[in-house]
Formats: C-alpha cells, structure tokens, sequence
C-alpha cells in the first residue's frame, strides 16, 4: 500500500483525497504548512517515507508552495539532488500556480474538481518513475 | 437538490457512499454559510483579493462535490475577482450564492 501525505486546509477536499485512496494507501493528513513540515520530518525521524505527497497550493498563512520549497530544501542539505526527492504532485484549482510550483520543484500537479482516475493515474506513474 | 441530481453525482463520485457525500454536502452548506458573510464583509470593503481567496477555497470544495450552484458563482467570482475587479457583479455572483444555499437547504 502507498504511504501518502495529503495535505489541504478543507476538510471536504481532503475527505474526498482519503475515499478515492481507501484500499490503495495509507494516508497521514495535514491541514496546514505547518503540520505538513512536522508530519514529513516525523516520517523521516521514524524510517517510514512518505512515497507521495498531494499538497494544495492555496493554504493560509503558509502556501503549498512554501511548503514545497522547504521540502526540497531538507532534501538538499541531506544531499538529495532536485528530481531525486520525494515526489510531490500539487492540487490546485487553476494552472497558472503550477509554474512557480514546477520551479520550486514539484513534479506535477492535479486539478480541482479532482477525478479519481485522473488522480490515481498521476500517483501510480509518479511511483513507477521513482522505481 | 433533488434525487436525480444526487443519483447522477454519485454515478460520477463512485467513490462516494451516499453517507458520505449527505455528510459532506452538509458541511459545505455550513462552509458556504460562513464564506457568504465573509465575502459581504470583503466586498464592503472592495477587498478583492480576499474575495479571490474566499472564492476560489469555495469554488475546490463545491466542484469536489460537484455541487455546481455553489461552484459557477464561486469560479465567477475568484475570476472577476482576480482578473477585472468589478464590485457589483461580485454582488451579484453573492446573491446567486445565496439563493443556491437557500435551495440546498431546503432539499
């Protein structure tokens, strides 16, 4: 089963990640910049990864993409090269943040109103690359 | 909203129980609620990048749900919003916004 963090301030958007996931993964949810940054260091503290993150780009107080590029940050000063790090797929309900995600080093992005396939999609081919 | 509505958004949502998607659908129509008064108080104050934000977190979770009286004057809103400020078709998407809360609630 995948370890997925899925991280949004809505709890109805998170509810729908964690159905359309049920029987496929195991996910930890973070509502905040914050509680994804703890979440992540925690699952890095106790040797259980995530293999994905689904991380909304429009959060109060600290954006997806902040919290995108303190992840990636980490990951540098551990040595893991920009590419290498875990894979994180934005969720965003326009495409025009993806850019600025893209440079700040995200893999891909989603859009809302999620599909299931769509979303399924995206993580079995982001899981199958880091093969 | 009515049966059929519901029976073809759960056709879509197959990874939805009917359970599920009642509960859900009732906070949205709490979360809406809240988000009216808050986009009131932001177009009095020609706040519009507020109302951006107010409309654009309203428009994720109605178009998850595929609730599309909330999601069409949501989007409209976040757009004009963003794109071309203009404070009474704002005022006017808030009203569509009310009168669809109205018929959700009442269903």
């Amino acid at each position: 089963m995948w370890r997925v963090l899925v991280v949004d301030d809505n709890f109805i958007d998170r509810k729908i990640i964690l159905e359309i996931l049920k029987g496929k993964a195991e996910c930890d949810l973070a509502a905040t910049g914050q509680e994804t940054i703890i979440a992540y260091n925690l699952s890095l503290a106790e040797h259980k990864p995530y293999d994905i993150v689904l991380l909304d780009i429009s959060m109060s107080q600290m954006s997806g993409i902040e919290v995108l590029k303190l992840i990636r940050e980490n990951e540098s000063k551990t040595g893991v090269s920009l590419g290498d790090g875990i894979p994180i797929v934005m969720v965003t309900g326009h495409k025009e943040p993806f850019l600025d995600a893209f440079n700040g080093g995200c893999d891909d992005y989603i859009l809302k109103p999620i599909s299931a396939k769509d979303l399924l999609e995206k993580i079995e081919g982001k899981l199958r690359l880091k093969q | 909203m009515d049966k059929a509505e519901k029976q073809k958004i759960l056709a879509e949502l197959t990874y939805l129980s009917e359970e599920v998607y009642d509960e859900l659908l009732g906070i949205l129509l709490l979360q809406a609620e809240e988000k009216i008064a808050e986009l009131k108080a932001a177009a009095e104050k020609d706040d519009f990048s507020s109302i951006a934000k107010i409309a654009h977190s309203l428009k994720g979770s109605s178009g998850n749900l595929r609730v599309n009286t909330i999601y069409e004057p949501a989007k409209s809103m976040e757009l004009i919003a963003r794109e071309n400020p203009d404070k009474q078709k704002i005022v006017g998407d808030i009203v569509h916004l009310e009168e669809a809360l109205s018929l959700l609630k009442a269903s």
